[in-house]
């Protein structure tokens, strides 16, 4: 019954689109059923902003599930792969209105977020997409990338518009523009680093875990990655584990999904050395900070009605965090070699809660759709669709970043919308290796 | 434009407008021809009242363009504008603009020349501006970060007003982790930390057990008492007490353990027995009170002794 109604679904949309014969759609009654009746049984009655902003939250949510079991539906909203698609296409040709000026510092990253979207999503951009693309990233670096990348034309360089910016490149597979300005980033890093081993995100700019790890990031794709970047890295980012075991931005302030994600796969880059497989880099990150702790902390941020993540303790789920805390937990699986998470229940979250219709991800209902909510939404959708694992590899001298390129992956079940993401760099599998690939071979 | 000054010399520089392009922004005319004079005075590294002038209304039209900070930066260094009124300034930036990254950093680049100007800086000038951010986002991440800053310039650890202020928050909202993430830093971040007299321990384990009675199910207060625990090698064993009053727990069935108000007392005790009632907790935490997080209950389970 389930099924028929899912091909009828289907079915009203486009005929031609799929080929149904192997069409399963999981049945998600059961996990539904658990997430909307947990909560009241633990009972606290105290009220205040925080728990006032949090029932506001669940009712919406607790209604939109509620819904899916009344209708007899029982799976997902239907995952409008090309409602999907068109809101990327539209946005990045179609002329946006003025109120995008808010977005005007930050070009490098809408066409990073747009662009890998659609890649998640498997699609192939048209040659004059791409090359528009590429164009655009060019009026976007700063002197040869002697003063890094902007996040528009005129402007001045960031560490952060540098890693949307090479993200992006890296997308397009744009080696050669890359190798011809990786040694002027690689100086330029270096004029920005701190005694204590951080980052500056520009001169006079604050130095946080967002600039560490878009250094690290940019380094190691490009294979830059000396020891002179490297240097007090990791004594800096073990300092901004908190007591509650997550990362914050700097030393003692509060635990955030976003720094968390920056500092725990920093780590992927900076402790391959000494390690020759899994059980080495689960020791290794023992070592360095509290794994346990910082494991508590991480799934502490799955909703138990929601069922998607939040980024702080006591904060409320926003549809971003199913990649800067996911892709934490796709860390963890491979190293723990056990998934520690809900998937499934994350991914009831994003295709009905965060997924528009006709197009983009929101934060959470009654919120509006933007690029940066439909990137990591579907980079977190990419995680709850696969498993990730370290894969065996016998060569000793591993580099520092080895861990970054050493994944494997597999489908957890038949209803995959997504490809495969590399959780440390948040491009697909495919590409981060690819570019990795090319410029070993390049350094030879 | 600022009409006391004049830019008619200046050729405003081109935004992102060749066409075609992707992501292409349909600016408005002041758009353009404020952020083009900004950039073109910027490139053609001018410091001057005129630039100082249009920094102030580009940041006022997109306070996220860091390119008009940094640059704003130079040009009250470069001409040597009275750094009080820049602070006053900001002050007025601030308010309509919470969730900033900029404003922040460049507050404190502004006092650290003050203070190397003058040698000092009166740091009660800084809590107004933080308290009416607060009031209006009370978990203001930005703000927070801030003020954990000037706790630790000026040396404020031990500071009444400072204590009492982040006493107020929790009494407000005892679910602000923010403020109890900063009570901790108050508490036992100070480079002495370590060597904090076990008298402000005892206190802090009173006063969060109490906070927890108040509100059982609250991972904010767990955490910060379970932070101390850590922090200060206090073994869990000793909160078997505590934790006990939240779970009715007279015999080891799972059916008749009903009366439970706090899922992370069931936790602390799983710990604290590593044993077969472990495995029952484990189990009901999987199964019962927090199911969201089933495979990690499994794998604490597996990680028992």
């Amino acid at each position: 019954m389930d099924k028929v109604a899912y091909l009828l679904n289907l079915l009203g949309d486009d005929i031609n689109r799929l080929d149904f014969s192997d069409v399963h759609p999981p049945n998600i009654y059961n996990n539904l059923a658990k997430m909307i009746t947990t909560l009241p049984l633990v009972e606290d009655t105290y009220e205040s902003e925080t728990t006032l902003a949090q029932t506001k939250t669940e009712k919406s949510i607790r209604s939109i599930y509620k819904d899916i079991i009344s209708s007899h539906k029982h799976f997902n909203n239907f995952f409008e792969t090309q409602n999907h698609l068109k809101y990327i296409s539209n946005s990045l040709q179609i002329s946006l209105p003025h109120h995008y000026s808010s977005l005007d510092p930050n070009h490098s990253w809408m066409l990073y977020w747009l662009i890998n979207s659609g890649l998640v999503l498997n699609h192939e951009f048209p040659q004059e997409i791409t090359q528009l693309a590429t164009e655009k990233m060019k009026t976007l670096i700063v002197d040869n990338g002697k003063g890094g990348i902007a996040g528009g034309k005129n402007q001045l360089g960031h560490v952060a518009s540098t890693y949307a910016g090479i993200l992006l490149l890296v997308c397009l597979r744009e080696y050669e523009l890359l190798d011809s300005i990786r040694y002027n980033l690689h100086s330029w890093f270096l004029r920005l680093k701190q005694p204590d081993g951080s980052f500056v995100m520009h001169y006079n700019g604050e130095a946080d875990a967002r600039s560490m790890y878009c250094v690290l990031v940019v380094c190691s794709l490009l294979n830059v990655l000396t020891d002179e970047i490297r240097e007090g890295a990791l004594g800096w980012i073990k300092q901004t584990q908190t007591y509650e075991g997550g990362f914050a931005g700097v030393p003692n302030t509060e635990a955030h999904g976003g720094y968390t994600f920056c500092a725990f796969s920093s780590l992927f880059l900076l402790l391959g050395q000494n390690c020759n497989n899994r059980v080495d880099l689960k020791n290794a990150l023992q070592t360095s900070i509290d794994l346990e702790k910082f494991i508590k902390w991480v799934v502490s941020r799955q909703l138990n009605l929601e069922g998607g993540l939040s980024g702080r303790s006591n904060k409320l789920v926003d549809a971003c965090y199913s990649f800067w805390v996911g892709g934490c937990y796709g860390l963890l699986e491979s190293v723990l070699a056990v998934d520690i998470f809900d998937k499934q229940a994350l991914k009831i979250y994003i295709m009905n809660c965060a997924q528009n219709k006709d197009g983009g991800f929101k934060d959470k209902p009654g919120k509006s759709i933007d690029f940066y909510h439909t990137n990591y939404s579907l980079m977190g959708l990419s995680i709850c669709e696969h498993s990730v694992a370290i894969a065996e590899d016998k060569n000793i001298n591993k580099t520092p970043d080895f861990f970054g390129y050493n994944f494997t992956y597999a489908e957890v079940n038949d209803d995959i919308n997504t490809t495969e993401i590399n959780c440390v760099f948040g491009l697909p599998e495919v590409l981060s290796k690819a570019c990795k690939n090319y410029f070993l071979e390049c350094d030879k | 434009m600022n009409s006391e000054y004049t830019y008619d010399d200046i050729e405003p520089v081109a935004l992102n407008e060749e066409q075609p392009q992707l992501c292409q922004i349909l600016y408005t005319d002041q758009f353009k021809s404020v952020m083009g004079t900004l950039l073109a005075l910027m490139k053609k590294n001018e410091y001057s009242d005129r630039a100082l002038a249009l920094t102030g209304l580009g940041i006022e039209i997109l306070p996220s363009h860091y390119s008009i900070w940094i640059y704003r930066y130079n040009v009250i260094r470069e001409i040597g504008k009275d750094l009080v009124d820049e602070l006053d300034w900001l002050e007025t930036i601030s308010l309509d603009n919470e969730k900033n990254y900029q404003i922040w950093n460049y507050r404190q680049l502004i006092i650290e020349q003050v203070i190397g100007t003058t040698g000092q800086y009166n740091y009660h000038r800084e809590f107004p501006i933080m308290a009416a951010m607060l009031s209006s986002d009370a978990k203001n991440h930005h703000v927070w970060t801030y003020r954990k800053w000037v706790v630790s310039r000026f040396g404020l650890f031990a500071d009444e007003k400072e204590n009492s202020f982040v006493e107020a928050m929790i009494e407000q909202d005892v679910r602000n982790n923010s403020a109890w993430n900063h009570r901790f830093y108050l508490k036992f971040g100070h480079e002495q930390g370590d060597a904090a007299t076990s008298d402000v321990v005892d206190e802090e384990l009173e006063y969060v057990k109490h906070k927890i009675t108040v509100s059982p199910q609250n991972e904010s207060s767990w955490n910060y008492l379970l932070g101390i625990c850590n922090k200060f090698n206090i073994s869990l064993q000793t909160l078997e007490g505590f934790c006990k009053q939240f779970v009715n727990d007279g015999t080891d069935s799972a059916d008749e353990i009903e009366l439970i108000k706090s899922s992370y007392a069931l936790e602390v005790l799983a710990q604290v027995y590593n044993d077969d009632k472990s495995i029952l907790y484990y189990d009901l935490l999987s199964t019962k009170y927090d199911p969201i997080r089933k495979n990690y209950w499994q794998y604490m389970k597996s990680m028992l002794i």
